[in-house]
């Protein structure tokens, strides 16, 4: 019960979500909830939630050209050697090569650990707000989490959870002001995982620090 | 049976060969241009030759000054022996470097050889495969970073420890190495102790007391200790650290803790935590390893990362492979060793440099190449012609980021043009030449090395102030005249009344000045993209002073 609640509560970002949508935080609140009872009622309830991170995120194009771009593929295209012009055509500014460099940017950044527990620091991206999600102390307890979770037979909603939401970020993108939230219920869900394992005899010290961290990132947010 | 080993030699040399291949080709003219710490290293190295003292006339410096960066002086000292060899060339400072890493593919195969982590009997020559083609280490071996020698010798190092758990004898050269990589790289100067340590607590934890007592630990410990005596002497030297407090993040954690509404006494301490984290775990972070690189234009290529993007999936399933072993005495010195290598450079304010933690590369490669061999058993069917496809896929990225791409925008970057300066200098020997030091990084190195200016005379030269005091006085000052240039920032009141030729890069000197001074264009040098490197104006004194009607005191001199 306190995994649970440290898990869904414990972190700025359900607040910011809850503070801009109240719907939409009552929408992730059941949905993680429902994940991790591992019940088949969660999908109902993750349909409405992609929908969501679908309606309210900016999605820019993944094959136009900006001016800023078409300057660089032309730049490109110049240094190579005249008998490779066709493969570098085919390398710069055909449709799928542009198309897989957006893709495979928005997912690795879906998948870097730094995005949800330091605010994407140190490499902040340019022309998007970054803000503070989970607390860094929760980092250890997602990793066990999800080593746990690859480790178990029946893991299919979380599995779901967590390709499905990545699938549609990687082409919709990340400019959204809450964050890719529809990957919320499977952070939580596998930070929920990992404090499991956390010992009584520590607890005391997990929430000094806990309650610590969460006052730092606040502040950080706030200022 | 020897069959097996045969068809393992057969594949390790073919592997050794393409690394050779991808070390060496095109070495002396991709990247393209010649990086100001390599002109340094090549000068020093060339100074050592001919006078047998640094460029400021030290014998056997313990850090190398050149201008204020106190590097490790190894790479100069063994770059001496290339030197000779091929001459002060862009080849030759690269050299060094470039057979590190034909080396160093070899010895990680030894050490992946001597460890348990795999049943699969192709794990070391996967692990090889990948190391010798990632773009991390063929980028680090083709120039002349120190940072790659260091890699080399711990990692013999590396090969050696594992050796000594059966035979204590190779502690000896073991330790020896480690004490020498602190003379190699700065980072070293930690993890060489990091790598005793985390080698100490996995294998001889139980019986530590055992093996302190015995003769090769005791004789270890003293080479290792008497070795560092030259660095000691200066640890309370500002040279020591010179290069290190300007990299720590000091500043902005003391920004960080004034907006954390606690008192300073915890906000300083978590402050520090979250930064020094946050680095650590951008040093794993799928995004920056296969995708995004190093934010350094000079230490990374255009396009890609350090690593194979694909590589991100047998990445993780190689971590959890890792995980499920973690009894295992070998994975745990693995995992150590991956810890060891980020631990100094998350200290630093670079996010995610690929140079301070480039022996991270060797653990990575062996987590993902066990990954690939548990994809590989899990996929038997499809992933044959999978990799074959993904092989070649990285091959032209590869080449279509370091062969097409790098030489040609990141030109400027690496230094691109000093050499036709150097030209232009030694055409027009009977004009004095300005160099404008404003935007440029130190100029003088880079033109004493294509000038090969001899190097005594650059030592007398040097301020003796600078000279008496090499490791205290570590202020540097851009000014150098020798040969028939100047370096500094251009005087416009006083240089135009002299009869010389200024050199800038494109900002420099605008058109509009050149116009008010009376000043010809005599050279312009282009980079690859077509932009300005560097431009030459001839000053007319006489027609200045004759137009403004010598109004300047310096027409009157």
């Amino acid at each position: 019960m306190i995994s649970l609640l440290i898990s869904l509560l414990a972190n700025l970002w359900i607040y910011k979500i809850f503070a801009i949508s109240f719907f939409l935080g009552i929408l992730v609140f059941l949905a993680t909830v429902l994940l991790i009872k591992n019940s088949k009622f969660f999908l109902l309830l993750f349909v409405p939630l992609l929908f969501f991170q679908i309606q309210t995120t900016n999605r820019p194009s993944l094959t136009a050209i900006s001016n800023d771009d078409r300057r660089v593929i032309d730049m490109r295209i110049r240094s190579y050697p005249p008998k490779f012009l066709r493969l570098g055509y085919w390398l710069e500014e055909r449709k799928e090569s542009l198309f897989f460099n957006r893709v495979a940017t928005n997912l690795f950044e879906n998948i870097d650990p730094n995005l949800y527990f330091f605010s994407n620091h140190p490499r902040e991206r340019v022309g998007i707000r970054e803000f503070e999600k989970f607390p860094y102390i929760l980092l250890p307890f997602f990793l066990l989490g999800v080593l746990n979770f690859v480790s178990k037979k029946n893991k299919l909603f979380w599995l779901i959870s967590f390709l499905i939401p990545l699938t549609i970020l990687s082409i919709i993108g990340n400019k959204n002001n809450f964050g890719p939230f529809s990957l919320f219920p499977f952070m939580a869900v596998s930070i929920n995982e990992g404090l499991k394992k956390l010992q009584t005899k520590h607890l005391k010290i997990f929430f000094i620090v806990l309650v610590l961290v969460l006052i730092q990132i606040v502040s950080y947010e706030i200022s | 049976m020897k069959l097996a080993k045969l068809k393992e030699t057969v594949l390790l040399s073919l592997i050794i060969l393409l690394s050779l291949f991808l070390r060496f080709y095109k070495l002396g003219s991709i990247p393209n241009g010649l990086y100001v710490d390599e002109a340094a290293i090549g000068y020093n190295a060339y100074s050592f030759i001919e006078t047998g003292k640094d460029e400021y006339g030290k014998i056997l410096p313990v850090f190398l000054r050149s201008y204020e960066a106190y590097a490790p002086p190894l790479y100069a000292y063994i770059s001496t022996l290339s030197v000779l060899f091929f001459g002060l060339t862009v080849f030759a400072v690269r050299f060094i470097s470039a057979l590190s890493g034909v080396l160093l593919t070899f010895v990680v195969f030894k050490i992946v050889k001597n460890l348990d982590i795999s049943k699969n009997k192709y794990l070391p020559l996967i692990t090889v495969f990948v190391f010798a083609t990632i773009p991390w280490t063929i980028f680090f071996s083709r120039g002349s970073y120190e940072a790659n020698l260091a890699f080399l010798i711990i990692t013999i190092a590396i090969y050696l420890l594992l050796l000594a758990r059966e035979k204590r004898f190779y502690l000896i050269p073991a330790f020896v190495l480690l004490a020498i990589s602190t003379y190699a790289y700065q980072a070293e100067r930690v993890v060489s102790y990091l790598i005793i340590l985390s080698y100490l607590i996995i294998y001889f934890r139980k019986n530590i007391t055992h093996l302190v007592k015995s003769k090769e630990f005791v004789i270890s410990i003293l080479l290792f200790l008497i070795i560092q005596i030259p660095q000691f002497t200066l640890a309370f030297n500002s040279s020591f650290n010179m290069r290190a407090s300007g990299l720590f993040y000091g500043e902005r954690i003391k920004s960080q803790s004034e907006k954390i509404f606690l008192p300073r006494l915890i906000s300083y301490p978590l402050s520090l935590t979250r930064e020094y984290l946050s680095n650590f775990v951008s040093y794993f972070s799928p995004r920056n390893i296969f995708w995004e690189g190093d934010p350094d234009k000079q230490r990374s290529l255009p396009g890609m990362g350090p690593m194979y993007f694909w590589m991100a999936i047998p990445y993780l399933v190689g971590l959890y492979m890792l995980f499920k072993d973690r009894k295992n005495k070998d994975v745990l010195f693995i995992f150590f060793l991956m810890v060891s290598f980020v631990l100094v450079p998350a200290l630093t304010k670079d996010p995610f440099s690929t140079l301070r933690s480039l022996p991270l590369s060797f653990p990575l490669s062996i987590i993902v190449s066990l990954g690939i061999i548990k994809i590989v058993s899990v996929f038997r069917k499809f992933s044959y012609p999978l990799i074959i496809i993904l092989i070649i896929l990285s091959g032209i990225f590869f080449w279509r980021s370091y062969f097409v791409l790098l030489p040609y925008e990141r030109a400027r970057i690496w230094g691109y043009g000093y050499d036709k300066l150097a030209e232009e200098i030694k055409v027009k020997r009977d004009m004095e030449f300005l160099i404008d030091t404003a935007r440029l990084k130190p100029p003088y190195v880079e033109l004493a090395f294509f000038l090969k200016y001899p190097p005594a005379k650059l030592q007398s030269v040097v301020d003796p102030e600078v000279k008496d005091n090499y490791y205290t006085n570590t202020k540097f000052d851009n000014h150098y005249k020798f040969a028939n240039l100047e370096t500094r920032n251009i005087e416009w009141e006083r240089d135009i009344y002299k009869e010389q030729i200024l050199v800038g890069d494109e900002f420099a000197i605008s058109p509009s000045q050149a116009k008010e001074h009376f000043l010809t264009k005599v050279f312009e040098i282009r980079d690859p993209v077509g932009e300005i490197v560097f431009v030459g104006y001839k000053t007319s004194p006489t027609l200045k002073c004759l137009r403004t009607n010598f109004e300047s005191i310096y027409c009157k001199i």
